[in-house]
């Protein structure tokens, strides 16, 4: 065993200690199914803030995001404005709204606000599926630090991983998870402070190792991507934010609405820091390691060959806990799809809380194993499975959850109508016009068929109402 | 009596499909090119200079494109020379950020190709360039060798980049998955070495300063979990 293999198996020992005795404070508390997935709405707004940052910061922005800097430079910065648009369109129009309807789940909201248990169930099985294909994307990023760590085959990885956070996640639920990522943001946090001075040491300062990347390539420090890509990027992250229901059940933990808007604005003060940091630690990385087998393995080369053992050890660890706070907040937010909505309401209304309680934890243990299959094919890099993912969610949900909760009008035939058409478009678009040279991304399409159904649908269905009424009179 | 599932058929002809489409895209796939061995040998000589040998090699062999070496700003490279063999003919051209290596086309290098220059620095050398080629390892190898000799009478300090293994403080190497683009290393001379020398490298007060991170970060918890609490 080398000696960063010895300092991280120690340090993750250490930490994995700490979060299973945070677990067991979690099992401790939690006595309904509410209770499991909103912690009593009990979270303040500093640790409200860490944990709407780790969960969006995940393998895909550690692993990923360093790895698309990583090979293609700077200009990938400018997806950041498109998430933090995405987090003021939440902060105003969505989070403490949401948080005043009082929903346990998003299906649960649709379902009230449209009065609609077909948007209910299309909802819940929609975030199954969504949520699955990011799943991929962090097994994946797991499998490549094992390997770069240990040398382990992905899969022996990517079994620790599940297993570890179907613990955490199966005990305590939203209460322990939160606390869980609070620390993490911490340790991720300083890890990337701490990293981006050495790095730039190494690599002889800011202004030597640009001048060596405009060497290998004048796009990493000039415009690898155009414009018009750029925005597809910006406005899958931000439009997919804005409505991403991981997200939204963390402000459901939250104690009312003015939390939740002080936490987005803790959130964006970790974001600030973590986006300019992975920006730095992409570019050196590159001026250190010019030739990486993959992008993705820009973080653990790191972590492993620049950071000093004890710090590059923790920022694995932390990193790691990323990738398990991310997996805990999909995994919660499917089964609860599956327990809440589709079992507890269009399966079995009369189910007791024990009975949903056990539905939610079994369908946890079944969701975290099936992703597993697809993380080993590596069948893209991370970041591109995430904005993939991205895409199909603000597809499916932007137009139905901003409109539902900012206007009055809206029915349920036009909410549907909505999700259908805009995951259509956006699925017809990146299948049928991917070898086109269009400038035009997916999401685009998706969010425009999306609103044209809800508006068309919504109109067909007053006048319909209309005429009905109308008649009626008559 | 049990009912036939619809949809055997759709199973049976999809997932045999699905297995060819794979099979010819990956078939389809051109053969990567990847560096399939590099060794670099780095002496120090004195406080200001070093000597860099280094042999890599690229399959398939013409894929090997230029070699670029990074610059410093205190520090003047010496004279390149390319091959032990044969010498092939080569042109170097200075860059802005690096020195860069290009062979003729109809005289491709030998195979490892094998490149020795001298570094100088102005001030005390820590930082070494070694040549890097755009083509990668292949995932999953440890092609890349790097050793380092420090002259007699000096001891290595701290971690330098990247993480090398010490034998007597003199002699440090290490296997990697990909190549680095320069070798620091920070060197006392034995006999006026501290033992707290180590922690004054940017590696030693990096790691201090996590520790003082989240020992700080620990006590304000431990503080406000306290304040919070009834009395």
């Amino acid at each position: 065993m080398s000696s960063l293999s010895l300092h991280f198996a120690i340090v993750a020992a250490l930490y994995f200690l700490v979060i299973l005795a945070i677990g067991l404070f979690g099992l401790r508390k939690t006595r309904t199914e509410e209770d499991f997935l909103t912690a009593g709405r009990s979270i303040g707004p500093w640790v409200g803030g860490a944990v709407l940052a780790a969960t969006q910061i995940s393998a895909g922005t550690l692993v990923g995001t360093v790895g698309r800097h990583y090979a293609t430079g700077v200009s990938w910065v400018w997806v950041w404005p498109g998430v933090w648009c995405g987090w003021l369109v939440s902060a105003i129009f969505v989070g403490p709204k949401l948080r005043e309807f009082g929903a346990v789940t998003i299906p649960e909201y649709l379902a009230a606000r449209f009065h609609s248990e077909t948007a209910r169930v299309l909802s819940a099985i929609f975030i199954v599926c969504a949520y699955m294909i990011l799943l991929v994307a962090q097994y994946q990023a797991c499998g490549v630090l094992f390997e770069s760590i240990f040398g382990f085959k992905p899969i022996y990885a990517m079994v620790i991983l599940t297993c570890s956070t179907l613990l955490y996640t199966t005990l305590g639920g939203v209460r322990s998870s939160s606390y869980i990522d609070f620390l993490q943001i911490m340790i991720v946090v300083s890890g990337l402070l701490l990293s981006v001075p050495v790095l730039a040491h190494y690599s002889g300062g800011v202004r030597s190792a640009g001048s060596f990347l405009a060497t290998l390539d004048l796009r990493i420090v000039g415009s690898w991507y155009n414009g018009k890509q750029l925005f597809g990027f910006a406005l899958s992250f931000g439009l997919a934010i804005a409505a991403a229901p991981y997200e939204m059940v963390r402000f459901n933990s939250m104690r009312d609405k003015a939390t939740v808007r002080y936490a987005i604005g803790v959130c964006f003060i970790f974001q600030a820091l973590i986006g300019s940091c992975v920006l730095l630690m992409g570019l050196l990385t590159r001026a250190l390691f010019p030739s990486l087998p993959s992008p993705d393995q820009a973080s653990s080369m790191m972590a492993m060959n620049v950071l000093p053992p004890l710090v590059g050890s923790l920022f694995m660890v932390a990193l790691l806990s990323a990738i398990m706070s991310n997996v805990n907040a999909i995994l919660l937010v499917a089964s609860s799809g599956i327990s809440h909505d589709i079992y507890g309401k269009a399966i079995n209304p009369r189910a007791s809380e024990r009975v949903k309680l056990a539905i939610n934890r079994a369908s946890i243990v079944v969701l975290s194993f099936f992703p597993v299959w697809f993380a080993l094919n590596r069948y893209t890099d991370v970041q591109s499975i995430v904005v993939l993912q991205t895409r199909f969610v603000a597809s499916f949900f932007f137009v139905p959850m901003v409109l539902g909760l900012n206007t009055r009008g809206g029915s349920s035939r036009a909410a549907v109508a909505a999700m259908l058409a805009g995951v259509a478009g956006c699925l017809a678009w990146s299948i049928g016009a991917a070898h086109l040279s269009t400038n035009i991304d997916a999401v685009e399409v998706g969010i425009v068929s999306s609103l044209l159904s809800y508006l068309a649908t919504d109109a067909i269905s007053r006048r319909s109402l209309r005429a009905r009424t109308a008649n009626a009179q008559a | 009596m049990l009912k036939p599932d619809p949809t055997w058929r759709v199973r049976r002809v999809a997932a045999p499909g699905l297995m060819l489409v794979a099979a010819a895209a990956c078939l389809a796939q051109p053969p990567h090119a990847y560096l399939a061995a590099y060794r670099a040998q780095v002496a120090f000589i004195g406080e200001q200079d070093a000597s860099v040998t280094v042999a890599l090699e690229v399959v398939p062999h013409d894929a090997l494109g230029q070699v670029l070496i990074p610059r410093f700003a205190d520090q003047e490279l010496g004279a390149i020379e390319a091959g032990s063999s044969a010498s092939p003919a080569f042109a170097t051209a200075e860059l802005p950020g690096a020195l860069a290596i290009r062979f003729a086309k109809d005289a491709q290098p030998p195979a490892p190709l094998e490149l020795h220059y001298g570094v100088h620095s102005r001030l005390r050398l820590r930082r070494v360039p070694l040549p890097v080629v755009g083509v990668a390892p292949q995932p999953q190898q440890h092609p890349v060798q790097i050793s380092v000799e420090l002259p007699p009478g000096t001891t290595v300090v701290g971690e330098g980049f990247p993480a090398l293994a010490w034998r007597n403080g003199r002699h440090g190497e290490a296997q990697f998955a990909a190549a680095p683009s320069v070798l620091v290393v920070e060197s006392e001379l034995a006999r006026s070495a501290r033992w707290f020398d180590g922690w004054l490298t940017p590696a030693g007060l990096s790691t201090a300063a996590m520790f003082g991170l989240l020992l700080t970060g620990s006590a304000v918890w431990w503080a406000g979990a306290r304040s919070r609490r009834p009395r």
